[in-house]
């Protein structure tokens, strides 16, 4: 369970994040959108505790993350979207440090597995200079997963995987969901948002713009009904990818869901 | 693009580039801690020149006698050049920016303009050192004005530039060109490791006479020294680099006027020696342009990048240790950075090999007594001691620029800040008491020795276990400071493992400064009720006084550690990725 209350993040005069509220209970998978700016990389770091709060207060697995960092960091994993690893560290080695900081106990039996559903097994005593871009990120991730965190943020899990990496990746976020994680998952990818998300967080300039199921966004903004995620999206945000503001121009993926909104709520249903 | 357009597009780049530099480092006087350590710098500044205010005291003054000083430093700075063709091709001294092999490498601009520009961006590092430097060694007791010295400096530092650019230059043409490009590099390696090799050669005859000048003090060592390089070869040889010294070492401004002009053609002369090695390495290039992005792109790696065999494997590191607090972790994975990327092993086998081969050839050649040698060891013991905390970088200063990492580990900042300073503080601990083995060595080995050392020592083991509990007691300070500073002041303070050349020695300096200074202070009340210690306790403990009053004061230096420690946890918190500069996300 991941829970956010009244988050404000300023720099210096410049307000990130205004008073943002969500919570992502056992099982669920947020996803997060919103144009370049929009304050998600701010709003994950947060919720990974490499940012610290303005105000606000985001409890994981019931634990206030600035009052208790500790014993909070110890339920979720944060998989950034540029990969970070030690480069003295072979992937073995990687996995074998984040158990004994998260105090895994069988962290051998569950190590190997990791690697397998990874794909790292033939890579195991490899320095990360020696992985590809796609490598790097499934080491990130099996990091991330290795000690069954109960909150789970992903910040664009897919930039370098090749196909058969985004299917296992997209399976991988699904199994942790259904196990009972909490997933949070920000990307500009809408058709991967579209797929694994049961709700969705649309924020612009800071500010939560639309939150819930996507039955419930309806709900509350009728104009909505019909569209495709990525009309959605824009009308949402105000982003329009012909505008001649630069500002306002949209930088979702050209191949943004398509599917209306009635397909998606139906499906999620 | 014309050269004309592109000389002016890079002159932008720097210009702004540099008022962005400044700007921020303005931006950063905001915040209270960077205004006090500006003020507190200022202090330091200012006293350090009020000490050099008598004339007496000028360290030109001092080392200068009959011109030793500008010839031993002439000498030492060709030696230590010799790095720069002797060794593997430095390949740092080609690195590029990411953004300048991005954007300015596939841009219509030749190699020549894109070497011309690393240079003047280089001026920056440069200017801001001479002004350190300036400061440091100016004072009223000073025998040439400030401005005077500084250009002196600028001289000396931008010619070093070129000669380290130009020695790269023209080692990489030689490894990627094959027959012509050996060809030409032949003759300026030979010229060079013939100088080399003719000073050494004379350091070498020299050494009986430079060994027992020791007892006389540091300044006829420097006597003696120059004395050996008054032959005709070495003046020949270390023409060049001291009319670049000459000036520095000026002692009155018609002095420094007529060794300028001397100074200028050497730098005019490497200036034009790097432009004309690029163009016959660019006639020599093979490559396509986009290749050669490449290849020069993967120059501007780091120095700590974790290195295989030629077997195949990766260096061997300590096992994952089973028990204890997780934040073990931290100096686990520090200590593997330093074995791995530092290769910090071989560093230290090197060093000990080095070390105990010149006492053995000194001792055999000049019949060293034991005391000579112990002397020896105590004064590269020392001088690790001392230096130790700015060259071994493996703790907050390395992983600062993971902070985005760091910070989502479940550990306290307290827990994370302490792991760091110990875990490098037992790593330089090691260090130095692999190097004090090296007289202990001899002492066992050398009959000779063993009766005279057991006298000088008295007592070997209470004397040992001091050695043991002192040596990390002031590691434990010394590296509290460095990464401390590092933490307050991230954005000052060069972080990572990079070493930068001997441009950036005077913020080395500064940083070394203050790092004595607190740990003078700090270690003032252990000191005092160590000494006191020592003095009450000979009557019941005869010498393992000295051990039992070096306990207290390093638990008395615990004591004060642990608050700063639990401070600096505080600090390690509240500090964001954006506080840091170079941050890898």
């Amino acid at each position: 369970m991941i829970e956010v209350s009244q988050y404000n993040k300023l720099y210096g005069d410049f307000r990130a994040v205004h008073d943002l509220s969500f919570t992502v209970a056992p099982g669920d998978v947020l996803g997060l959108v919103g144009p370049n700016g929009a304050g998600k990389t701010s709003t994950l770091r947060a919720l990974a505790g490499i940012l610290q709060p303005t105000s606000g207060t985001i409890r994981v697995n019931g634990i206030d993350l600035v009052a208790h960092p500790v014993e909070a960091k110890r339920h979720l994993a944060f998989i950034p979207d540029e990969p970070q690893l030690f480069e003295y560290l072979t992937v073995v080695e990687h996995l074998r440090f984040m158990a004994r900081l998260y105090r895994v106990r069988d962290a051998d039996a569950r190590i190997d597995p990791l690697l397998v559903e990874l794909e790292l097994d033939a890579k195991r005593d490899a320095l990360p200079t020696e992985l590809s871009r796609g490598m790097k990120q499934k080491l990130a991730i099996a990091c991330g997963l290795l000690h069954d965190p109960v909150a789970l943020m992903l910040d664009e899990p897919l930039t370098g995987l090749d196909p058969v990496g985004i299917r296992r990746m997209k399976a991988t976020i699904a199994a942790r969901a259904r196990a009972g994680s909490a997933v949070i998952l920000s990307s500009h990818l809408l058709h991967l948002v579209q797929e694994l998300c049961t709700r969705l967080l649309v924020i612009r300039r800071g500010e939560r713009v639309a939150y819930g199921t996507i039955a419930e966004i309806v709900a509350e903004r009728p104009e909505l009904a019909g569209m495709s995620l990525e009309d959605m999206f824009i009308a949402l945000t105000g982003t329009d990818p012909h505008s001649a503001d630069p500002a306002t121009r949209v930088d979702a993926s050209a191949d943004a869901a398509h599917a209306t909104t009635e397909q998606i709520a139906a499906r999620n249903e | 693009m014309s050269t004309r357009a592109t000389a002016s597009a890079l002159t932008y780049l720097w210009l702004t580039s540099a008022r962005n530099r400044v700007l921020a480092q303005k931006a950063q006087l905001r915040q209270p801690r960077y205004v006090v350590a500006m003020l507190l710098g200022g202090l330091y500044l200012w006293f350090v020149v009020q000490a050099n205010g008598n004339p007496e005291s000028s360290p030109f003054t001092q080392i200068n006698t009959n011109g030793a000083g500008e010839t031993v430093v002439a000498a030492v700075l060709l030696l230590l050049s010799a790095r720069w063709w002797l060794s593997k091709p430095d390949r740092t001294a080609l690195a590029f920016t990411p953004a300048e092999v991005h954007l300015l490498f596939p841009a219509p601009i030749s190699r020549r303009e894109l070497v011309q520009s690393k240079l003047v961006r280089g001026q920056l590092a440069i200017l801001l050192n001479v002004l350190i430097w300036v400061v440091l060694l100016r004072g009223s007791g000073a025998s040439i004005e400030g401005w005077q010295r500084g250009i002196a400096l600028w001289i000396l530092f931008s010619t070093f530039t070129l000669h380290r650019l130009a020695a790269a230059l023209v080692r990489l043409s030689a490894a990627q060109n094959s027959r012509a490009g050996r060809k030409r590099a032949a003759v300026p390696v030979l010229v060079f490791v013939a100088m080399f090799g003719t000073i050494a050669a004379l350091l070498w005859q020299a050494r009986p006479a430079i060994t027992s000048s020791w007892v006389y003090g540091f300044g006829t060592v420097l006597g003696t020294v120059h004395d050996a390089l008054q032959h005709p070869a070495a003046r020949i040889v270390l023409a060049p680099v001291q009319a670049l010294v000459a000036p520095v070492f000026a002692t009155s401004g018609t002095a420094w006027l007529w060794s300028l002009g001397p100074a200028l053609l050497v730098l005019l002369l490497h200036f034009m020696w790097v432009v004309r090695t690029d163009a016959a390495f660019e006639e020599a290039a093979l490559e396509a342009s986009q290749e050669r992005a490449k290849a020069i792109a993967s120059l501007s790696g780091k120095q700590l990048s974790a290195k295989r065999s030629k077997g195949g494997s990766v260096a061997r590191i300590l096992p994952i240790p089973r028990f204890g607090h997780p934040a073990i972790m931290i100096a686990w994975k520090n200590h593997a950075a330093a074995l791995r990327g530092g290769g910090w092993l071989r560093q230290l086998a090197i060093f000990i090999v080095v070390f105990a081969g010149s006492l053995l050839a000194l001792q055999a050649s000049v019949g060293m007594p034991f005391e000579a040698v112990l002397s020896i060891t105590v004064i590269w013991g020392f001088m690790l001691l001392l230096l130790g905390p700015v060259w071994t970088r493996f703790d907050l200063r390395l992983d600062l620029r993971d902070l985005g990492t760091i910070r989502t580990l479940p550990l306290s900042g307290r827990s994370i800040v302490s792991a760091e300073i110990v875990g490098v503080s037992i790593l330089h601990s090691i260090t130095i008491f692999a190097l004090l083995m090296v007289p202990v060595v001899f002492a066992i080995f050398d009959e000779s020795t063993r009766s005279s050392a057991l006298d000088l020592l008295g007592a070997p083991w209470p004397a040992a276990v001091t050695v043991l509990l002192l040596v990390p007691m002031f590691n434990l300070l010394t590296f509290t400071v460095q990464n401390g500073l590092a933490l307050l002041y991230p954005a000052w303070v060069q972080l990572g493992t990079d070493r930068r050349g001997f441009e950036a020695m005077g913020q080395t300096m500064l940083t070394f400064g203050i790092t004595l200074l607190v740990a003078a202070v700090a270690l003032v009340f252990p000191v005092l009720i160590g000494l006191a210690m020592a003095f009450i306790g000979r009557m019941w403990w005869g010498p393992w006084s000295v051990p039992v009053a070096t306990a207290i004061a390093l638990a008395i230096v615990l004591a004060e550690l642990i608050p700063i420690w639990m401070a600096l946890g505080s600090v390690f918190e509240k500090t964001e990725p954006g506080d840091v500069p170079g941050q890898k996300t």
